[in-house]
């Protein structure tokens, strides 16, 4: 009795070799891991964040003799 | 603009002058004031020492002594008269620095001419807000 031949497997072709990327999604990631405190530069405020900076130190402190007239 | 029965007394320190031009005429076009100028915290100093301004505009990086080594030695002198911070310094570590030596308020300088001309008139109404009575407009006379 002839077995048949096991069938054969498929030859690997250039194509399953080469990696793919999402190179949007890298990019994301990228951007999450590098933002400014992650890279450990400066903190810099926008002048929103520092009004509120002087409006909580008014806040916390006793009341300081150059409140607003 | 504010209108304020006397002429304030605006003291502002930075060492370049077509920035210390700008801010001189947005002052002078929102409020009834003098503006005294200064190049470095050490004229600053020295200017504070013999005058009584009403409001300080003190930059941060400039030559001989900044301001953040004037803030202390000029908060000494003038315990009650409002330092405001005018720098294109935006750091935390440094806005944090300040609080902590006695800065009135902090305004970064380093953005747009129409949001810097804001950002000064409101902290002009924060300091000096106009009485109601003085605020008002001359009423036209009736016939």
């Amino acid at each position: 009795m002839n077995n048949p031949d096991p069938p054969k497997a498929k030859l690997p072709s250039l194509a399953d070799y080469l990696v793919r990327y999402d190179l949007a999604s890298l990019l994301e990631e990228a951007r999450l891991d590098y933002n400014q405190s992650a890279a450990g530069g400066p903190r810099h405020l926008d002048q929103k964040d520092i009004a509120a900076r002087f409006r909580d130190a008014r806040r916390t402190q006793p009341k300081a003799p150059d409140e607003p007239r | 603009m504010i209108i304020q029965p006397t002429p304030l007394k605006v003291l502002l320190v930075d060492d370049e002058a077509y920035f210390r031009l700008f801010v001189g005429k947005v002052l002078s076009l929102s409020v009834n004031c003098t503006v005294t100028e200064a190049r470095n915290g050490q004229e600053a100093l020295a200017h504070c020492q013999t005058n009584n301004p009403d409001l300080i505009l003190l930059d941060i990086n400039m030559p001989q002594m900044d301001g953040v080594q004037a803030l202390p030695r000029i908060r000494a002198v003038k315990i009650a008269t409002p330092i405001v911070m005018l720098t294109s310094v935006s750091e935390e570590a440094v806005v944090e620095e300040c609080v902590t030596l006695g800065a009135s308020y902090f305004i970064r300088k380093d953005v747009q001419a129409d949001q810097l001309k804001a950002e000064l008139q409101e902290m002009l109404r924060m300091f000096f807000p106009a009485t109601p009575e003085t605020n008002e407009q001359p009423r036209p006379p009736q016939s």
